[in-house]
């Protein structure tokens, strides 16, 4: 049990997928203008994260090894993924309209966020089981929320400032952005996973 | 004697701030009457209870107690002196918009000539009190100017008397509570008879030693059956806002969006009951008592002065010249606004004109150090609400509660970057309701053009049912007749 | 060879019917997930002004909410003014476009105001008005409702001797607006309005 909560501690802050691991940045970037868009992202992903770690690791386990076709890893990841996001995105069309037509081309991009095939193959890389590969795509997923929402709460606020002309719009973000993972930093190596 | 008890306010106001009262500059002299003046303006529109109508017209002889404007609220204001009526014009207000509006002039002449209503007998019941109320111009004589009628209901149970008066360099309630104290008890006690009110709560800041005591005296003497809770509050501003007051002494937290008279509470200023008291008896608002206060001013004083009184005037009655000063802030340092034409004239809730000189410092950036939200009486983050009022964020700023904001500018007073937070947030809450008013016209357009549709729909559809049952009709008719035909050949 | 041709073969063999699993999937999802309607369009159209005049080319507000909701512009509404653009492209989490028409014209507040003298009585504005804002019927005096009326200006067409005219929308006798503080605030070098950027 201590090792499960371990995992999900990495994944989220000492090992963050977004602000140390430098994975999934183009969500980060271009959702965060706004906590309410922020936050259906997150909520997305972290469906989309949890649903396809597990997937990944069933075909995995039940399909590619048996059948030794383990070089078509990437390709089943990603096949599974992207009917994950499929069924993610009918969903939140269902849910909330406003949310989706607000996401926008995001939605989709979560098929091709580094961070969701990143978290299927290191599960395969570390030979994690079942129970770890869950709790690692929940970790990773709750990490990556928490730093989007953080973010764009800055970012709201970063709105009604007063910046100087030169570092409006994105430079201010990515410097921020860049603080953040300073943050972060504090971390370091304390769970070596 | 009534019966009464003084309890300590266990309660203390989260927020809020403790400026320097300056009480006693206006408290040493006695309260005096002062001399009719000239002239008495009276707005037609701007003098409380909304827009009005003029009654009379000019050179049209009044009295006093005549009335000459009549709201839409039904509100009715009368002449304070009797005289003529010299001109309706637009002129100068003691107001806050520095506009110019409709005012009906009147030049007194000095004669006695009045021009009262009936007195009223005991028992009389809530309706008649209501419109003898209406009859007589009641209104909120702290300030605020809401007609009074309005907050009285059958579901009112308890009264605050609000003798807080916690803005400093006021003490109009105060001198009116020492010199009046009988009006205020009879005004409240009648008002509670009538809308069956039990429990009379008096909230009073422990700064008025003098007027507490005139309050035992008068209860002492009283033959009310009432039950008064004198409160004593500590002296921190803003206890003498409504909602906090009824935190204060009851303890009943008024929810956002609703008002104290939904809860049951209603509160009046003490200047309101004893006007009541006098409207009882068939005399209508006529006078009030201002406070003339501030350092510029030579013999600050308070004075009973006529309703229309023009500020000069008063200024006058304080052995200032009026040349000297640059202008005068009508209302406290707090919540007071400057007015700079003193040929405006007093309306029913001019309580106090304030003259001092104060240096305006230059604002500077916000340095986040959290004092406006440490001082907010209301818990709000005025550092937030600024931040998106002036980034043009309007529903940010309504996201963080500027409607419940009560502008009592205790965050201006301990901004170190002298922002003027307290205007940005009464622009923003107007800018607020006039978005809200706008929404509902449209919601209401949507709504007719929806009906409209409906009913052209439905038109048609009944044309359309008439024309297949005349169609139906004639075609019946033709086979009967082609059948008998057949029949017969 | 042959060990090739069977893992690859097994391997292709296995990816399509994780294929087809997943197709089956999402066929069945689409049908539960369906969608009736466009509730975006309901959130679109309580931003719009609800003049019903047609100006930005459809027949009324929710027909224009419904093109919104398809991709058009948003900047097509003069009684909206530049701030429901802004507002709609604040909801969509879209750029905001400058508004596409006579900006002076669409910032004014107006409605029909009908000269009473030269009224004949012929109903053809009332049944023009597309929110019953006209009083009136045949052979007796029109007049229009101004709280009701939205300014969109439908009636003055059909109006066969022109009588009706459009003027600003009147204020309550008792209406004022506090200071804007941007008036009154100085910063540190005594000059009027800080810049907020």
């Amino acid at each position: 049990m201590t090792d499960l909560l371990l995992i999900i501690v990495s994944a989220a802050l000492v090992n963050n997928f977004v602000l140390v691991q430098f994975l999934g940045l183009c969500p980060f970037m271009g959702v965060s203008s706004r906590i309410d868009s922020a936050l259906g992202m997150s909520l997305a992903t972290t469906f989309v994260l949890t649903l396809s770690s597990v997937v990944a690791y069933l075909l995995q386990t039940l399909l590619l090894i048996p059948l030794d076709a383990m070089w078509l890893r990437t390709l089943a990841f990603i096949v599974a993924i992207a009917v994950a996001v499929q069924f993610t995105e009918l969903a939140i069309k269902k849910t909330s309209p406003l949310l989706h037509s607000v996401l926008g081309i995001y939605l989709p991009l979560i098929t091709t966020n580094c961070a969701v095939l990143g978290v299927a193959l290191l599960n395969t890389n570390r030979a994690h089981t079942l129970a770890e590969s869950a709790f690692y795509g929940v970790g990773a997923a709750l990490g990556f929320s928490l730093v989007l929402i953080v973010f764009a709460g800055i970012r709201e606020r970063l709105q009604l400032s007063d910046i100087p002309q030169p570092f409006q719009g994105a430079s201010i973000a990515l410097i921020t952005a860049g603080f953040m993972a300073l943050a972060l930093m504090g971390f370091t190596g304390m769970i070596r996973l | 004697m009534a019966e009464y008890q003084i309890r300590r306010c266990d309660r203390h106001l989260t927020g809020g701030i403790h400026p320097e009262t300056h009480k006693q500059l206006s408290t040493a002299e006695p309260c005096v009457f002062v001399e009719t003046p000239t002239r008495l303006l009276f707005p037609i529109h701007f003098s409380g209870g909304g827009p009005g109508e003029a009654l009379v017209r000019v050179g049209d002889p009044v009295a006093k107690g005549t009335p000459i404007i009549r709201c839409q609220s039904g509100i009715v204001h009368v002449a304070s002196r009797a005289g003529t009526v010299l001109e309706v014009t637009d002129h100068a207000m003691a107001h806050p918009s520095s506009e110019r509006s409709a005012c009906i002039v009147i030049e007194p002449d000095g004669l006695d000539r009045q021009d009262y209503l009936s007195p009223m007998n005991w028992p009389f019941d809530a309706e008649t009190l209501r419109e003898r109320a209406i009859e007589a111009g009641i209104l909120g004589l702290g300030g605020a100017g809401f007609p009074s009628f309005k907050k009285w209901s059958n579901r009112t149970q308890t009264l605050i008397i609000n003798a807080a008066e916690c803005e400093p360099y006021l003490t109009a309630d105060d001198t009116l509570i020492r010199i009046d104290t009988h009006s205020m008890i009879r005004g409240a006690c009648l008002l509670s008879r009538t809308l069956d009110i039990q429990t009379i709560v008096i909230g009073i800041e422990d700064n008025k030693p003098e007027a507490l005591e005139a309050i035992e005296c008068a209860l002492k003497e009283s033959r009310s059956d009432c039950f008064f809770d004198i409160v004593l509050l500590d002296t921190k501003y803003p206890s003498g806002s409504a909602r906090q007051l009824v935190w204060l002494t009851l303890g009943i937290e008024v929810p956002t969006g609703s008002r104290s008279v939904e809860a049951g509470v209603i509160v009046h200023n003490p200047g309101t009951l004893a006007a009541l008291s006098r409207a009882i008896d068939g005399k209508p608002i006529t006078d009030r008592i201002v406070t003339l206060t501030g350092e510029s001013f030579t013999r600050p004083k308070n004075v009973i002065a006529p309703i229309g009184t023009p500020i000069s005037h008063l200024i006058a009655a304080t052995d200032t010249n009026p040349q000297s000063l640059h202008s005068v802030i009508i209302g406290g340092p707090m919540m007071g606004y400057r007015v700079t034409d003193f040929s405006a004239g007093i309306t029913k809730t001019t309580n106090c004109l304030l003259a001092r000189e104060v240096e305006v410092q230059p604002e500077s950036p916000c340095i986040r150090c959290g004092a406006c939200a440490t001082a907010c009486p209301v818990r709000l983050q005025p550092q937030q609400m600024v931040a998106a009022l002036k980034g043009d964020a309007l529903n940010r700023a309504i996201h963080e509660g500027l409607g419940d904001c009560i502008e009592c500018a205790a965050c201006n007073a301990v901004c170190p970057s002298n922002i003027p937070l307290a205007e940005w947030f009464r622009r923003g809450r107007f800018e607020m309701k006039e978005r809200a008013r706008e929404h509902q016209q449209a919601s209401d357009a949507r709504d007719r053009f929806e009906a409209r549709n409906t009913r052209l729909e439905r038109l048609a559809q009944e044309q359309e049912a008439k024309r297949a049952a005349r169609k139906a009709k004639s075609a019946d008719a033709l086979n009967k007749a082609r059948k008998a035909r057949e029949e017969i050949s | 060879m042959i060990d090739v041709l069977v893992t690859v073969g097994s391997g292709v063999i296995g990816l399509t019917v994780i294929g087809f699993a997943g197709g089956a999937l999402l066929q069945y999802a689409s049908k539960a997930f369906k969608v009736e309607g466009n509730p975006l369009v309901e959130s679109i159209d309580e931003l719009l002004p609800q003049t019903q005049c047609g100006q930005c080319g459809h027949p009324g507000c929710k027909p224009y909410a419904e093109a919104i909701a398809h991709g058009e512009s948003i900047n097509r509404c003069p009684p909206g003014g530049q701030t429901t653009v802004d507002r709609i492209a604040s909801l969509l989490g879209v750029e905001s476009l400058p508004l596409d028409a006579d900006t002076a014209a669409a910032d004014q507040d107006l409605v029909a105001l009908i000269i009473e003298e030269e009224c004949i009585g012929c109903t053809k504005c009332i049944q023009a008005c597309p929110v019953d804002a006209i009083v009136g019927a045949a052979k007796l005096m029109h007049t229009v409702i101004v709280d009701d009326c939205t300014g969109c200006d439908l009636c003055i067409d059909p109006c066969p001797v022109d009588c009706i005219d459009m003027v600003e929308r009147p204020k309550a006798p008792d209406y004022w607006t506090p200071i804007h503080p941007k008036v009154i605030s100085t910063d540190r070098f005594g000059q009027i309005e800080m810049q907020h950027g």
